[in-house]
């Protein structure tokens, strides 16, 4: 087990700047997800911590040694690939022992280990197969079994789940968190797919173009997102924005866009645009009574009716838009006006300039 | 949804390839067979079928003296060229180094370039290096030649080889060689295979290489055999039919072992390369 740690590291491939100015630290036995939209640079840095891609600038620490010119195979640090990168010709036995093989371990001990490996996995009745022979999900979890071998410093998880059916994603999800947890090997995993994310990181880093844009917890990300992008990104349904004039009152403020005003107590500066992101789990419909802000009148657009809730999806007369999440199966159709408010304490302000957040009313 | 009509459709359009590629491997089998003293009229079903004729044409023609010469020096190109082909696809395939583009076209020069146009220098470079009507002047030419078809080959199957597969290989600490060696090679057959079918088929083939720079008959090569069956005022048709069947016999040989491997590297290679 080791700590990782990105400091200032930087990718360019010709003029295309792929990782800017990236620092990022993983504690022993943490498990960390990069997280970001197609593009976002967070492969790069997955596949730089590999040693698969040279840095342009920067270091690349795996405990307290930096790697930066040491090739992938003397990093020990073991990767599981999207798709799978599994040996056609081996054997599930013969990919498990591959690694071990060219490290030279002892055989005695490569049967053991694999053989340990196969039964956490479940993989005993098939070591003798060849990986055309196997399911998605057998495949998956002999990609796992030949990480789990090695014994490593580091798993590094490049979107290991996203070749699986939905099913069979929630459930590798969980085995997962609970190998690593079980084996303490600091993970760093790449997905671009926030549920994951937030279902499967001990902390979470959230990339945009080649920048990190917010490191933490699951609930730190997701309660105090640093800017607009981050708070669109993770949650879903999604946080919904609008653009508000803001009106200074005594002792508060009125939030204004078009016909929809919201009137809300602040003490701090608040410049006199913001952008205004809520969250669908925090408005609600009038008459729930919660400590709401509001009224706010909007005409529907679109009804999504889940079981346990449905979902609203509301424009106002200013334009904004909102998504109403309400228990239950709702009784309503396109068209409809719903009046509708915010719980106090769960709007976020960002600067319309930089959009980074001010912060939460 | 297959129609009957569609089945019939297509059976007549094999067929008729089939036919094609067939009729002139028969109709050399067949002369093979006539009797040399009647005179051969086109494609004819001889009426009393004569094996002697591949008796007289295994003397006349040298053969037990040319197919060894012809053995030994597609032998040895094919090995050598093989493996020089593997690891310069390998290189092109799979890194990525400074002028790799440019040295890649250089080399598909050599696949446009008429060969003809080569072999009378090269006649002279021999010569002067006193190489001519030597095995050497024989082997080191066609080594030279086949290289552009086999790096171009054996580069697009390592380019048509998952990424990750290599990637994979490098983080369980393999070396180049041993990724190459251990994980690539042993489900790259069909392609090296087929490379050996093909390369090992155009120097047994070679008639105007060894034509010009051998003049001992110990150093002759199969085709050259040929010639002997050519008299001042008439060919020994059915003797030249015999000759060239048990020239062709190797590569047939070769070609039926070897055949679902090679049909298999030729689609893996069309379809992905």
């Amino acid at each position: 087990m080791a700590t990782i740690r990105y400091e200032s590291v930087s990718k360019r491939f010709g003029e295309t700047v792929a990782l800017r100015d990236f620092s990022l630290d993983a504690g022993e036995g943490e498990f960390l997800v990069l997280v970001g939209p197609s593009g976002s640079g967070k492969t790069t840095a997955l596949r730089i911590l590999a040693g698969l891609e040279a840095l342009t600038d920067g270091h690349v620490y795996i405990g307290d040694t930096v790697v930066d010119r040491v090739p992938p195979g003397r990093r020990d640090i073991a990767m599981v690939f999207q798709d799978y990168g599994l040996y056609p010709q081996m054997t599930v036995f013969g990919n498990m022992a591959f690694g071990l093989r060219m490290r030279k371990v002892p055989k005695d001990e490569i049967v053991r280990r694999v053989n340990d490996a196969a039964r956490i996995l479940d993989l005993e009745q098939l070591l003798e197969r060849r990986p055309r022979q196997l399911s998605g999900g057998q495949r998956q979890r002999v990609a796992l079994g030949r990480a789990l071998v090695r014994q490593p410093q580091a798993f590094l998880m490049d979107e290991p789940l996203s070749n699986l059916d939905a099913k069979l994603r929630v459930q590798t999800r969980g085995e997962i968190r609970r190998l690593q947890a079980h084996t303490g090997v600091t993970t760093v995993y790449v997905t671009h797919d926030q549920v994951e994310a937030m279902t499967m990181g001990d902390r979470i880093a959230v990339m945009n173009h080649a920048v990190l844009e917010q490191v933490g917890t699951p609930s730190e990300v997701y309660e105090s997102p640093r800017n607009v992008f981050v708070g669109g990104f993770i949650g879903s349904p999604a946080m919904t924005f609008g653009t508000y004039a803001t009106e200074r009152g005594n002792g508060s403020v009125v939030l204004r866009s078009g016909a929809t005003s919201l009137t809300v107590s602040a003490s701090d500066a608040i410049p006199s645009e913001v952008i205004v992101g809520v969250r669908p789990e925090h408005t609600r419909l009038w008459g729930d009574r919660e400590d709401l802000i509001g009224p706010v009148q909007g005409r529907v657009e679109l009804v999504e009716a889940l079981g346990r809730e449905s979902l609203i999806s509301v424009a106002t007369d200013g334009g904004a838009q909102f998504i109403i999440q309400a228990e239950g199966l709702v009784q309503a159709h396109i068209d409809d006006v719903v009046t509708f408010g915010v719980r106090r304490g769960h709007i976020h302000l960002f600067d319309p300039e930089t959009t980074e957040a001010i912060g939460r009313i | 949804m297959t129609t009957r009509r569609d089945v019939i459709v297509n059976y007549v359009i094999l067929g008729f390839f089939t036919i094609s590629a067939l009729y002139p491997i028969v109709a050399i089998v067949l002369v093979a067979l006539q009797d040399p003293s009647q005179p051969v009229t086109g494609f004819a079903i001889p009426s009393h079928p004569e094996l002697h004729n591949f008796v007289r044409a295994w003397d006349i023609g040298h053969f037990s003296q040319f197919l060894r010469s012809s053995a030994l020096v597609a032998i040895a190109v094919v090995a050598v060229s093989s493996v020089l082909s593997i690891v310069a696809g390998y290189a092109f395939g799979t890194f990525r180094f400074r002028g790799d583009t440019a040295l890649f076209y250089l080399l598909l020069l050599g696949l446009i370039m008429p060969y003809e146009a080569v072999i009378v220098p090269l006649y002279f470079d021999f010569r002067s290096l006193g190489l001519t009507d030597t095995y050497w002047a024989l082997i080191l030419p066609q080594i030279g030649f086949s290289l552009p078809f086999g790096i171009f080959w054996m580069r697009a199957f390592f380019l048509s080889v998952p990424r990750s597969l290599i990637e994979a290989a490098r983080i369980d600490g393999a070396s180049t060689f041993a990724t190459l060696w251990r994980v690539l090679l042993p489900f790259g057959w069909p392609a090296v295979l087929t490379m050996v079918v093909i390369t090992f088929m155009w120097t047994w083939n070679e008639f105007l290489l060894p034509l010009v720079m051998i003049s001992q008959e110990s150093h002759q090569t199969a085709p050259l055999g040929l010639a002997f069956f050519q008299y001042k005022y008439t060919t020994d048709i059915p003797g030249v039919a015999a000759a060239s069947v048990i020239i062709a016999a190797p590569i047939m040989l070769i070609y039926i072992v070897l055949q679902r491997h090679f049909i298999r590297g030729m689609l893996s290679g069309a379809v992905k390369g």
